[in-house]
């Protein structure tokens, strides 16, 4: 009874908030992620329900992100023409990028002092969200605090990221595109497909491949250091 | 009424012949998570199993040189809703509440120090080694 009154809740807040961002365009509180839990969050509030039950109840819901996970392999596998001539600079970038997202995170948290869950669960913010969720509660994060940080780097990262290239002078659709995908994963893709249409496969493919490298990389550095 | 059980009205729904072939995309995205996380157990290595069973799909679909038009449908189908599982597990932050206001600044620097970082390692590298004539 709670399981489906709850599942339908935030199948209902996830539909308005698609619905609010036709309406008001792409912006950060219209991300259906950020408005739709916005209102879950809302619904929650003014039932007075503690979040434990809402968790509880929508463990099947839940769930439905491992084989959405498993299905990026479809769009990965047919956009491999587009990208397998340049397969060596694009694996490259994926690495050391992956490398300085852990490295960066880490060092600058550390500098400023942030208690060891939150940091966990902060490193993999630039793997796609349902991926980095994962990777963080794998690791003794908080798969609620990653999606934060999920959050905060793809719309950061896709506003610094043309600015810092242009000054880099690297501001070529694919470099543009492939960069935008690495940062800023879904959101960073969205913006490849304003800015750079035509090497938009770069960003969808950047977004994953970052995704895997990021969830494979992550325990061995916990581990490591 | 007339016309109300007319087809047009169905459309999102997949036609009778293809519902096997959903069936068994299906049960192959669950049967590649399942084994993904068999292999994460087994290796003892904490990393999701949903990540690797993608990578065992990746792999097979690259053995079978197309991507069956049923599992194709699946994956659209959750690919574009990929977010709606997630919303309730962001609902934990709700009882993080006190921990994201004393830090929240913190996340905010290291989120922007952290993607120009990865941006500038991205688009050096890449730039390098990309000998592909334009």
């Amino acid at each position: 009874m709670a399981a489906a009154l709850w599942c339908s809740a935030t199948v209902l807040a996830y539909l308005m908030a698609r619905r609010l961002q036709r309406h008001l365009g792409m912006r950060w509180f219209t991300l259906p992620v950020v408005s739709g839990t916005a209102l879950l969050l809302l619904a929650l509030a003014a039932s007075g329900t503690p979040y434990r039950e809402v968790a509880n109840a929508t463990v099947w819901l839940q769930r439905l992100a491992g084989p959405a996970v498993v299905a990026l392999a479809v769009p990965l596998y047919q956009q491999m023409p587009q990208w397998r001539r340049r397969a060596v600079p694009v694996l490259a970038a994926v690495l050391t990028s992956c490398a300085a997202a852990l490295a960066s995170g880490w060092f600058i948290g550390r500098l400023l002092d942030l208690p060891q869950a939150l940091l966990l669960s902060i490193l993999p913010r630039s793997a796609t969200m349902p991926m980095a969720m994962a990777a963080a509660g794998q690791v003794g994060g908080v798969p609620a605090l990653a999606a934060i940080g999920v959050v905060i780097t793809g719309v950061l990262g896709s506003a610094l990221v043309p600015s810092v290239l242009r000054r880099l002078r690297c501001a070529s659709p694919e470099p543009m595109a492939l960069t935008l995908g690495l940062v800023a994963h879904a959101i960073g893709t969205a913006k490849a497909q304003q800015q750079v249409p035509q090497a938009l496969a770069f960003a969808a493919l950047a977004m994953g491949l970052m995704g895997v490298a990021t969830v494979l990389a992550l325990p061995v550095l916990v581990h490591w250091l | 009424m007339p016309g109300m059980l007319d087809r047009h009205h169905f459309h999102f729904l997949p036609r009778m012949a293809q519902v096997p072939g959903i069936v068994l995309g299906a049960l192959a995205l669950v049967a590649c998570q399942l084994a993904g996380e068999a292999v994460a157990h087994a290796l003892a290595w904490p990393v999701p199993g949903a990540v690797l069973g993608m990578l065992m799909l990746w792999g097979l679909l690259c053995l079978l040189g197309r991507v069956p038009s049923g599992l194709g449908l699946v994956a659209g189908g959750l690919l574009s809703h990929l977010m709606l599982p997630l919303i309730p597990l962001v609902a934990g932050i709700s009882e993080y509440g006190a921990l994201l206001r004393q830090h929240g600044l913190a996340l905010l620097l290291l989120c922007a120090g952290g993607a120009v970082a990865t941006a500038v390692c991205a688009a050096v590298v890449f730039s390098a080694l990309d000998r592909t004539p334009r």
